[in-house]
Parts: structure tokens; C-alpha cells; sequence
């Protein structure tokens, strides 16, 4: 079995890297495997779930799709980037606070997803940021948080400190001293 | 998957020269390609990657209309202003497919030429008229998706679902390849995409060493009035059961109209007895009627498939209504 | 010795009071009104920030210097016998390091279903473990299968099963004394059909007396649980002990498997990790073949190995929901009041007849039940509890004659309908909460008079939520008053590890943000499986126990320091205070360093048994909105009110993920998800994720949540886990909503365009009533 091997400069997260891989291996496979960069994750490796997505040149794509040696020169952008110095993205701390990640597989990629439709557009209508998440499965959160989160963040990235995402109905309040609110 | 090579070729003539047989593919945005050969559909030993070719990568617009280059990713056709402002109807389809991360890695050179998404095809150990044997195994099995019309020798629908938009604007594929026969040539939309009866395991007029460099859309062919509809289980991310396209008046000509069906054949199904339904009276309650009583003419609907009809009947009145201007629906 | 104690019970405003005898050393439970600082709240998880950043690793995410990479082996054949397998071939590939055959690993060479294991391979690469696996030289005797419900309970179809195993077996009423691969014992099982046909005439005697009887036969499909990170493990020898990064459910019943006889892996230690995990929903309690075979692999390699799989082996062979087919009569009279139901179903597990029953007994007061279930055995993937095993299926079908039933009764609405024949006092509540917020009373084009129309639709679940025994957790104190808590269970994502976490700051009145945990090693104390939605239930008792306790040792230091009386003292607000509310003048940290050692540890066990609480059940209302296009058959789900007894709350943001996800998941089953057989070789056709059609954003409808916070009595923490509970009554909603909106009812699910079209065209053919416009169905 050949395995031709090549030994290109691939620009992660700001930083150019030389990197020996195989050269059919996918972007997914030589950012995990060889940059251990585990945040990006693998789901169904077909292009169906979206759980790979990482940002190039700006624009979300499947990085299992994607073949590594046709990124040289490219900026590739991965969750762990997404942070600002010890600082997490907005989009991380609303994800975070909201609870819009549950068992969190899907959220490297959705993440990435939000960030580059945030770069676009400081203020998404709700369908334009279910649009931008259409290719981004989760089996877990019912999405509305996760869509909530972005809204949150994006009010935030645009100095809006007014937004402030709607909380479930809760029927018998829990919080002490209030009992049977109406709902 | 099967380890490969890739080469990288300068220019069309060497990446041509590289493709002897269709064994040897080319590569471009990879989306079709990639997840084929990770599921052992195919096999290759050297895939050719047309990305560091010069010049298929930009839209040009001319007196004669738009030229996308090959390697234009599906996003940048469908958000490109000349485009969007002289054939909508591209531009709106493009919008419906896939994925956003997909649309931006999947070329208009790519789309036109993947492979069908036959389920059959599509699992190791089916040999059917596409790959190599004989004979269909929808037909008699699982077929919910597959064609109603033309079905016959295989049930594939074309995967593209810009490959109808592109027959009814009468565009043009741009093809080119080393050898000198075969030099740089144009085939009309409606004549690239073949059926199975004109040969089972080609989707497309092309021969090895060709390649797709540009769709031409010609400019005598904007149309004022148009609608794409389609119809599909999911709304993210899925394939159109069924769509209908209808240009009226294409390019301001009275009674050039064009009715194209996709996703309902192996090749885009242009129907001229709907466009002379529409021909022939205004665009009312009757001629809605007349168009329905007639477009499943044709049809042989197979044992999971018989839904696309009614289907096509009911894309065909909201595409008169939405000529007329009807605000969108649901 | 038991204390009895009187706590008050209830939700909203009906409490009364209940006496309990508290077993093993418990608390009391919270009670009404009492103050609470941390219970209750919205807490984000402690894990969230290692979500957002991508440094949570799950087993996928595992790299143990040296891993090498495992491949299974899968027939492609819908039945065969293996007659032989020749590795020699493989093993002699470059990069190969280890193989082994599932006939010779599980004593097992049929593979009865395309897709069953038959070897695996592990090699330095995918790539060379791809090649090896592909050069494994298999000689199968293929024999016919049968890969639908309908194929196999056709005349004359191949046996599935070996023995004298019939393929449609009845599983409910069970006749005693049926041994492995045979058929019942001929006596007792003349018993059983005899009071079967006693039972089948007394009820055809109750609905014939009835005032009105509806019928209906109902479809459902098999749903795989897809999770996003498939079934597998990381696998890892030191020393003789093995080390298994796992993607499960269930941590301990990973390491028992690994341990037993079973697939032969035998390991004197083991010790399973599993911190994060993609997803479960109910396929990941057992290692598997995968799990044995990444074992194994990692044994002969002498090096740790990958055995993850890939999406195809997910899709056909890790698991899924079985489908039904349920026929059903109900009779009810003019007052409302239902007196009988015949129910008849079938439903196809894989190979085996267990746990195809589909149930939806004990909602409603249904009169007489005359019910007989049948497993039918297929050549396809076994199926595996999935999210409230059997209640979605047997939702669709009950609910769906309970608005048949109301329609047929003039003037009946069916909310009306349902109370009128349900008496659980929550979900009494609960009807007129989803009716207000659905906007049931709204007029509507509905009944397929326009090209988009409009319904509702409501149904109602139940589930059995409260925890019970079997799990311990350790509260640890340390001199510095950092405090830990520990339990190896895992966390698939429910937020286990938050709520354990509050509990126990409440209860050691500190903030949540002081207390660290560590879950998901089976080095740590005893935890549950993440099933049933019992882990919540199961855990937090034990988790608040054992704080309370440390609590008590950490006082009576400071009492015993300060000369002060230890019953006088308690925490709040990380400072000591007293009884009276005053403060002592020292904070929570000044306490510990009075400490003599350097940690008080303690580690309590949950009483065994719950007590009798507020109700049995935990209850339930979804109301469900859809609009269909009558042209194209398409259902699009507007909006989905789902209201949820949480027991009593402890996390608010868990809890209602916990529902949204329930629901998503309802609706992706009652509209796209379905598994697609090929008739002619019997393999899976999607057995990926882009026919096999998850919902996403785009159709994922409004969610309203609405969590009611109950005092239910049944443990010390009253909690209830919702993993089930809102996945019950979805599909349900969502069909009754759209026979609402189109006028005819689509009796199977998922509700494609396809069978909205078929429905539309059926009934247009049938239209020699004509309905009142916009009437309901």
C-alpha cells in the first residue's frame, strides 16, 4: 500500500506549522491525529452531521471532507482558536451560561458555524441563524439554546447589553418563599 | 478508505493528460467524491485535484451573458449580484441544497457532474447498469426516492438539483480537454445530462480527459418571470423529492416558456406539453388545472414512488401561483 | 431504628400532609416554602467551559501513547452461517497487529443480520486496518432472510430464529416455563390461551355493549439512536489491568462485562473512565461486541486500541428502537367514560422477541384491557432500550384512538375527553397549561379546506422516574475547605454532574462554585446507569446524604473547638451560623482549618427503597402544532408545549434541555426518521446520516417548556430524571395535529409526504360522506 506522504505549512489557528501526513488524509484526520487538536470532532466522517466543521479562510466547511494538502496557504480556524487570550469568545460564554451544550459533541462545530455567520452579519434575524446551522446535527438540545446563545452573543460582540434570553415557564416556583406561580 | 495519490496539475492540459480513463478522477471541492471513496465505492489509485488550475475560478459577465468558471463554490454562484439579479431561479435553487458548509466547498463544475445518490449505488456489492452490470435493483426494491419517469433501464434522479434550473435557461457547459479532437467545446445543458438509455453508466457527455471548465448562462435568456419550487422530507439538509421549474417568457420572448421537472428522472425532464398549456391561455384557475391533468403523463411510478405525482401536481400550481406573484406559502 | 417524620406533599397549590418513616439514616426531604440557595436555581453545567472550548475529551478524543486503530469485520449478508474464517491473509498485512473472529470470541458463527460482527483487526493505521480487514476471507453459507415486519409474518417466510423458534412469538401474556430456542411448555401454555380467549370475550362483550367503538391499525418504524459519537472504547493494558476510556452509560456495567466470562476478556482488574459521552439514549449500557473486540485486540497488540465505530456499523448494528404494528378497538360510552380496550401488536426486535412490546397501560383509566403482544423475530440489527423503550410507539397508536374515541362521541373535545378518563391530579393541571399555550381554542383552517392547513393535537405520558438504590457518593472536606465530590457514574450529557454537585452545596450551604467534582471512573464510589431516567433520582439522595453527614462532622469539630452545642449549628452562605440565624463569626473556610486531619471523607449510600410520595408516576401533557401543505404532503411542526413534572427541581437549565431534547427527538421520529431495509440482500440502505434523516434547525419547532416543580416525597431530594418522560407523547401530538389538519388520519409513522399524499389521495377516493369543513377528524 503506498501512502505517499508530503510535508506542508498549514496555518492553525494563526499559527504556520509543518506538518508530515499522508497526503489522502482529510484536514479532520491531520488535526487530530497529528496536531492533537481533538476539539474538532469526528461523527460520521461522510459530510452529514457537520460535527467537523471548522472555519477556512472564514467560511465554515467539513473538515473530514477536505483534504489537508489543499490547505496549505489557507487559514484554518478550530475551536480551540475561538478563545481571545484567557478570555472565552462571547459565543462560548453565552453557550456556557445558556446551557446550549448538552453532551457537547456537537458544539466545536456549531460554535464554528455561529462565529463565521456572526463575522457576516452582527445581527441575525432567527431564521438566518437557523439557516447557518442547517448542516449541524444535535441529537441532544432541541436547538434553542443553542440559537439563543448566538443571539446573545451577537447583542453582546454589538455592545447591546439589553438582550437577555427568555427562561422556560416553571409552574410551582422553586425559588423560596413563592409558591404556585401562575404560568 | 484506500490510500491514493493526488496530483496536482498547472493547467488543464496536464490535468486532462492525467485522466486516461474515468478510473482516474478529478477532484475539486471533493464533497461527492471524498465520501465515495471512504465507502469504497470506488477505489481510485491517483485522484487529480483541478484546485491550483488557473482562471475556473471566477464569474465573468459579457454581453453574452455570465461565464462561471468551474471551480466556483456553490455559495459564491448563489451570492454572486450578476447571478442573482439575471437567473434567480440558479441562485434560489443553489440556496435550497445542502448544507451551508457543503455549499461552500462543493463547486457548480462538481455538482453537475456527482454521482447519483442511489442508495443502491451508493453500498459496495450492487452491480447494477450503472457499474457494470446489468439491470436495476430499485425497480423491484426499495424506491421511495427514485425516478418516475424514464425509469426504465435504471431509476437514478439526477442529484443536481441546479441541473433543471440550468436546462431551462438554456445554459451551456464549457468543456475542454488536451486532446485535439476534442478541443474546447460548448454542449447545451439539455444535451449534457444524459439518460440511461443513451448510456447506463455516464450522467453526463463527458470522456475521459474532459473536463468541465464553465457553465455559460447566456444573457438573451434572462427571464422576468420565473419560480423554482421543490419539495422534501427535511427542510435542513435533504435532497428534493420532486421540483419544478418554469421560466415564463424566457428572455422577454412571447411564448418562450420552459417547464423543467427534477429530481422525478435520471436526466433533468424539460416537458414542452406543459409550456404549451402555458402557451396557450393565462396563468389561471384553468390553466393550473390543465397543467396538473397532464404532468403525470408519462409517469411509471414504481412500488414506494407513486406519491411524486400528486407531488409534481401540487409543485406545478404553486409554481403558476408564485409566477403570479403569490406571496410565498407556509 | 426508622424516624417517622410528617412532610408535607404536592405541587402548586394542593399539599397535604404525609407521614414517612425514614429508612438507613436519611433527611428529610425539602420542604414547601423552605429556603433554598442553590437547589432551584439555573446553573450552567461545570462542565460547560470545557464543551465550549473543545478540551472535554471524549473517548473518540482518547490518544494513549502507541494507539492503534481496530476494525470490525461485518457480514454483508442479510442471514448466514459462518461456515469459516481465514486471518492468515490479514494478519500477514502490513502495519496488522492483532485479529481475532466472533465465532471463535463469542462462540457465535451465525451472523444474522447484514451488518453482525464476524472479525476484527487492529493495525497501526485506519488505512492498514481498513486494507486487513478487507483481506479477511470469509466462507458464508447464505441463507434467506427476512428484513420487515410484514416479510417475516408472512406465509411461508424463512425461519429467522434457530431451533424451533417460530418467527411471531407471543411475548405478553407469557406462558412459564419457555426455555432457551424452544417453544412454551405445551400445558401451561394451553392455560394462557385459554384465558387469553376468556379474556378476548369479556371485553368483545364490554365494547359490543358500548355505546360507540372505534378501531384502528397503527404503524410505527424502527429509530436508531444515532448518537453523534458512536458506540466503542479506547482500550489499554497496564500491567496486567485493563484500562478502558468508554463511550457508555454506564461505567460499572462496562467494567462487570469486562470482568465476566463473557467474549472471554476475563480481566482481573479493569477500570473504566468516561467523562464525556456523545450521546446515548439508552444504546450504551452494555460494552458490546465492539467493547470485548477492543479488549481483546488491545490484549494480543500488547498496545491500547481504538475500537470505535464507524457510522455504518452505528447505524445498522448498535441499536434502535423496534417498530410496531398495533391494532386496537375501544369502546367507549356517551358520557365520556371509556370501558374497554382490545389491543393486538407486534413488533420486531432483531433475532430476539424481547422488549417489542408497545405500552402505553396506565395513563388513562381505560376500562377493561384485553392485551396481547407478539415479538416477531427479522434478520436485522437488535434492537436496544431506547428513550422510554416501547412508550413512544404505543403513545401513537393509544392516543390517536383517544381522539377517535372523543370524535366519535358528539362533541367531545379531546382534552375534555382525556380527563374526563384520567384522574392523576399533575397532568390534571398540566391539560389546561398545554391547552392554554398551544392556542388549542384558536380558529383555525384546519381539515384540509385550504392548501396549508393548520391542527393541534395533544397526548399525555407518564414514567416511573424516582431513582431507587444503588449508588453511593463520597463528599470530602479538606483543612484548606476546598470540597469534592465523587461518584463513578458518568454524565451523557443529562447534567448528572451539575445537579450532583448542587445537592450537595445546598446542603453543606455553600456556593456551588466551591465544590468540585469527579464523576465517570469506576475507581470512585458506586454510581447508577444513566437509564430510565432514574440517575438524577438515584444519585442526588446519596449525594446530599453523604454532604450532609460531612456537614455534621465538619460541626462537630467547631463545636467540639468552640465549646459550642453541635445541634445549634448549621452552614449557609459558606459561614456557620446558628439555629436562630445568627451568625457565629466563622465563615466556611475558618471552620475546616479548625479541623485536627487534613479531610473529612465521607461516603453514604442512598436508602434502598422510596418512599411513597405525592404520586407513582411521574406525569405529563405535550400539545403539538402543525401546518401541512396539502399540495406537496409536507408537515412542518410549528410549535410543541411540553409540560413536565420534574419532581422537585434542582436545575431548571438541566431540566429543560433534558425536555427540549425529548421532544426534538419525538418530533424527528414522527416525521423522518426511519430505517430502510433492502428487500433483495437484506442490508440496511441508510445506514448513515443523510437518508437516514435526522431533524435539524431548520425544522426543529418552537419548544415550549413548562417544568412543574413538585414535592413529591419519594426521596430526599423528590427529583425526577427526564430522559424519558418528554420523548413519550410527542409523535402522538404531532399525528393527532395533523389528522386535525388535514381531515384523515395517517395511521403510520413517520408521517412523510408520502403517506400524507397516499392519505389525502385515500380519502378523496372515500369521500362518499362528505365532512362538515374544518370539522375535526
Amino acid at each position: 500500500m503506498s501512502q505517499q506522504s508530503t510535508t506542508r505549512t498549514l496555518r492553525v489557528n494563526g499559527e504556520p506549522q509543518q506538518v508530515a501526513f499522508a497526503v489522502h488524509h482529510s484536514l479532520l484526520e491531520v488535526l487530530r491525529e497529528e496536531l492533537g487538536l481533538t476539539g474538532t470532532k469526528h461523527g460520521c466522517e461522510l459530510g452529514e452531521c457537520g460535527t467537523c466543521t471548522v472555519l477556512i479562510d472564514g467560511k465554515p466547511v467539513l473538515s473530514c471532507l477536505e483534504l489537508a494538502a489543499e490547505c496549505e496557504g489557507r487559514s484554518i480556524e478550530t475551536v480551540e482558536g475561538m478563545m481571545q487570550g484567557n478570555e472565552l469568545h462571547p459565543l462560548q460564554s453565552c453557550f456556557a451560561d445558556l446551557g446550549a451544550a448538552q453532551c457537547g459533541y456537537c458544539t466545536p462545530g456549531i460554535l464554528l458555524a455561529a462565529q463565521a455567520l456572526l463575522a457576516e452579519n452582527d445581527s441575525p434575524t432567527r431564521d438566518q441563524i437557523v439557516e447557518a446551522l442547517s448542516g449541524n446535527l444535535c441529537r441532544c438540545t432541541g436547538y434553542h439554546k443553542i440559537l439563543e446563545a448566538i443571539e446573545w452573543a451577537a447583542a453582546q460582540l454589538r455592545g447591546d447589553d439589553q438582550y437577555q434570553p427568555p427562561d422556560s415557564a416553571i409552574y410551582g416556583d422553586p425559588l423560596p418563599g413563592k409558591q404556585a406561580a401562575d404560568v | 478508505m484506500k490510500p491514493f495519490k493526488v496530483a496536482l496539475p498547472g493547467s488543464i492540459e496536464q490535468a486532462s493528460s492525467l485522466q486516461q480513463s474515468f478510473d482516474v478522477p478529478f477532484i475539486a471541492g471533493g464533497t461527492d467524491l471524498l465520501a465515495r471513496i471512504k465507502e469504497y465505492i470506488t477505489t481510485p489509485e491517483m485522484v487529480v485535484d483541478l484546485k491550483r488550475i488557473g482562471g475556473l475560478g471566477e464569474i465573468t459577465s459579457t454581453d453574452h451573458g455570465v461565464r462561471i468558471g468551474a471551480l466556483v463554490t456553490m455559495n459564491d454562484v448563489a451570492t454572486n449580484l450578476q447571478v442573482r439579479e439575471g437567473f434567480p431561479a440558479l441562485a434560489e435553487t443553489i440556496g435550497n441544497a445542502a448544507t451551508p458548509q457543503i455549499r461552500n466547498m462543493a463547486t457548480i463544475g462538481g455538482n453537475i457532474c456527482q454521482k447519483p445518490r442511489c442508495w443502491y449505488l451508493r453500498h459496495e456489492g450492487y452491480t447494477c447498469a450503472k457499474n457494470g452490470g446489468s439491470g436495476c435493483w430499485a425497480r423491484e426494491g426499495e424506491n421511495e426516492f427514485h425516478a418516475i419517469f424514464g425509469n426504465q433501464v435504471c431509476a437514478m434522479t439526477q442529484p443536481s438539483n441546479v441541473a433543471p434550473v440550468l436546462v431551462a435557461y438554456g445554459a451551456s457547459i464549457e468543456i475542454q480537454s488536451n486532446a485535439e479532437s476534442l478541443e474546447k467545446r460548448e454542449v447545451p445543458a439539455d444535451q449534457f445530462f444524459l439518460t440511461p438509455e443513451q448510456d447506463p453508466t455516464r450522467e453526463v457527455a463527458l470522456k475521459p480527459g474532459e473536463i468541465v471548465t464553465a457553465v455559460l448562462l447566456p444573457a438573451k435568456n434572462r427571464t422576468e418571470k420565473w419560480s423554482y419550487t421543490e419539495a422534501r422530507e427535511k427542510q435542513s439538509f435533504d435532497w428534493a423529492q420532486a421540483s419544478v421549474t418554469v421560466l415564463y417568457q424566457r428572455g422577454g420572448r412571447r411564448g418562450d416558456h420552459r417547464v423543467v421537472l427534477g429530481a422525478v428522472s435520471p436526466a433533468p425532464l424539460r416537458r414542452a406539453d406543459l409550456e404549451q398549456i402555458i402557451a396557450a391561455g393565462d396563468l389561471d384557475a384553468d390553466c393550473i388545472q390543465a397543467l396538473q391533468k397532464k404532468i403525470g403523463e408519462g409517469a411509471n411510478p414504481l412500488s414506494q414512488n407513486g406519491y411524486k405525482v400528486p407531488m409534481l401536481r401540487g409543485l406545478m400550481a404553486k409554481a403558476i401561483r408564485k409566477l403570479n406573484g403569490e406571496k410565498k406559502e407556509g | 431504628m426508622a424516624d417517622e417524620i410528617t412532610i408535607q406533599v404536592g405541587f402548586g397549590d394542593q399539599f397535604h400532609p404525609l407521614t414517612v418513616r425514614l429508612q438507613d439514616g436519611d433527611i428529610p426531604p425539602w420542604q414547601p416554602g423552605q429556603p433554598l440557595d442553590v437547589v432551584g436555581q439555573r446553573k450552567p453545567r461545570l462542565d460547560a467551559v470545557a464543551k465550549v472550548t473543545g478540551t472535554a475529551k471524549f473517548s473518540q478524543d482518547q490518544r494513549p501513547d502507541g494507539l492503534i486503530h481496530g476494525r470490525i469485520l461485518r457480514s454483508p449478508h442479510g442471514n448466514a452461517e459462518i461456515r469459516s474464517i481465514d486471518l492468515t491473509a490479514a494478519r500477514a498485512m502490513p502495519g496488522v497487529r492483532s485479529a481475532l473472529t466472533v465465532p471463535d470470541t463469542f462462540e457465535d458463527s451465525t451472523a444474522r443480520h447484514a451488518g453482525a460482527e464476524v472479525a476484527a483487526i487492529a493495525a497501526d493505521t485506519e488505512q492498514q486496518a481498513d486494507a486487513a480487514m478487507r483481506a479477511i476471507v470469509v466462507d458464508y453459507q447464505v441463507k434467506e432472510h427476512c428484513v420487515t415486519i410484514d416479510a417475516s409474518m408472512a406465509e411461508g417466510a424463512p425461519q429467522v430464529g434457530r431451533g424451533e423458534q417460530k418467527n411471531v412469538q407471543r411475548v405478553s401474556p407469557r406462558t412459564r416455563g419457555r426455555r432457551r430456542g424452544q417453544n412454551a411448555n405445551p400445558d401451561a401454555d394451553r392455560q394462557v390461551v385459554e384465558q387469553m380467549a376468556r379474556r378476548e370475550k369479556e371485553v368483545d362483550a364490554i365494547l359490543a355493549g358500548s355505546d360507540s367503538v372505534v378501531e384502528g391499525s397503527f404503524r410505527t418504524q424502527v429509530q436508531t439512536h444515532a448518537p453523534l459519537e458512536t458506540h466503542g472504547a479506547v482500550c489499554s493494558w497496564e500491567d496486567g489491568r485493563l484500562v478502558c476510556w468508554a463511550s457508555t452509560q454506564a461505567t460499572f456495567g462496562f467494567r462487570g462485562e469486562m470482568t465476566s466470562d463473557w467474549g472471554q476478556v476475563k480481566a482481573s482488574e479493569c477500570r473504566v473512565l468516561s467523562e464525556y459521552v456523545g450521546g446515548g439514549f439508552g444504546s450504551k449500557f452494555s460494552a458490546g461486541r465492539e467493547g470485548v473486540i477492543g479488549a481483546l485486540l488491545a490484549r494480543e497488540a500488547g498496545v491500547p486500541v481504538k475500537m470505535m465505530l464507524d457510522r455504518s456499523g452505528e447505524q445498522t448494528s448498535a441499536g434502535n428502537r423496534p417498530d410496531s404494528i398495533q391494532k386496537m378497538r375501544m369502546g367507549v360510552n356517551k358520557d365520556g367514560i371509556i370501558q374497554g380496550l382490545q389491543i393486538r401488536s407486534w413488533g420486531t426486535p432483531g433475532s430476539g422477541i424481547g422488549g417489542a412490546g408497545a405500552h402505553n397501560d396506565g395513563i388513562y383509566q381505560l376500562g377493561e384491557i384485553d392485551k396481547v403482544e407478539y415479538g416477531v423475530r427479522t434478520n436485522c440489527g437488535g434492537a436496544k432500550a431506547h428513550r422510554a423503550p416501547g412508550w413512544p410507539q404505543g403513545s401513537v397508536a393509544l392516543e390517536q384512538m383517544m381522539d377517535m374515541a372523543a370524535h366519535s362521541i358528539d362533541g367531545i373535545d379531546p382534552i375534555e375527553f382525556r380527563k374526563m378518563n384520567d384522574d392523576h391530579p399533575i397532568r390534571a393541571k398540566e391539560y389546561d397549561i398545554a391547552r392554554e399555550r398551544i392556542g388549542w381554542d384558536r380558529t383555525r383552517v384546519r381539515g384540509g379546506s385550504a392548501t396549508i392547513c393548520s391542527g393541534v393535537g395533544i397526548a399525555s405520558n407518564l414514567w416511573f422516574s424516582a431513582g431507587g438504590g444503588g449508588a453511593s457518593a463520597l463528599v470530602r472536606i479538606a483543612k484548606d475547605g476546598a470540597v469534592e465530590i465523587r461518584n463513578g457514574a458518568q454524565d451523557i450529557g443529562t447534567g448528572t454532574r451539575t445537579v450532583m454537585a448542587m445537592v450537595a452545596a445546598e446542603e453543606l450551604g455553600i456556593p456551588l462554585e466551591m465544590v468540585s467534582t469527579r464523576i465517570g471512573d469506576t475507581n470512585d464510589p458506586q454510581g447508577p446507569m444513566s437509564g430510565g431516567s432514574t440517575t438524577i433520582g438515584t444519585l442526588t439522595p446519596a449525594a446530599r446524604l453523604a454532604a450532609h453527614h460531612a456537614k455534621k462532622e465538619l460541626l462537630a469539630v467547631v463545636a467540639e473547638r468552640k465549646g459550642w452545642d453541635p445541634a445549634d449549628l448549621d452552614l449557609r452562605k459558606a459561614r456557620v451560623i446558628r439555629n436562630d440565624g445568627s451568625d457565629t463569626g466563622l465563615s466556611f473556610k475558618d471552620a475546616c482549618s479548625l479541623m485536627d486531619d487534613d479531610a473529612i471523607e465521607v461516603l453514604k449510600a442512598r436508602p434502598r427503597r422510596n418512599y411513597a410520595g405525592f404520586s407513582d408516576t411521574n406525569a405529563g401533557v405535550q400539545a403539538a402544532e402543525v401546518e401541512v401543505d396539502m399540495e406537496t404532503g409536507v408537515v412542518r411542526v410549528k410549535k410543541v408545549v411540553a409540560v413536565a413534572d420534574a419532581g422537585k427541581l434542582i436545575n431548571p437549565m438541566t431540566a429543560e434541555s433534558q425536555v427540549r431534547g425529548g421532544v426534538i427527538q419525538g418530533v424527528s421520529f414522527a416525521l423522518h426518521e426511519r430505517r430502510i431495509m433492502d428487500r433483495h440482500k437484506g442490508r440496511m440502505l441508510n445506514d448513515d446520516l443523510e437518508n437516514y434523516k435526522i431533524l435539524g434547525s431548520v425544522d426543529c419547532p418552537e419548544i415550549d417548556v413548562v417544568l412543574v416543580d413538585v414535592y413529591n416525597g419519594k426521596s430526599n431530594t423528590q427529583v425526577m430524571g427526564l430522559g424519558e418522560p418528554p420523548i413519550v407523547a410527542t409523535a402522538a401530538a404531532v399525528a393527532n395535529a395533523v389528522a386535525d389538519a388535514i381531515g384523515v388520519r395517517v395511521f403510520e409513522v413517520p408521517i412523510t409526504p408520502r403517506r400524507v399524499l397516499e392519505a389525502i389521495a385515500s380519502n378523496e377516493k372515500s369521500a362518499a360522506q362528505p365532512k362538515k369543513k374544518g370539522a375535526r377528524l
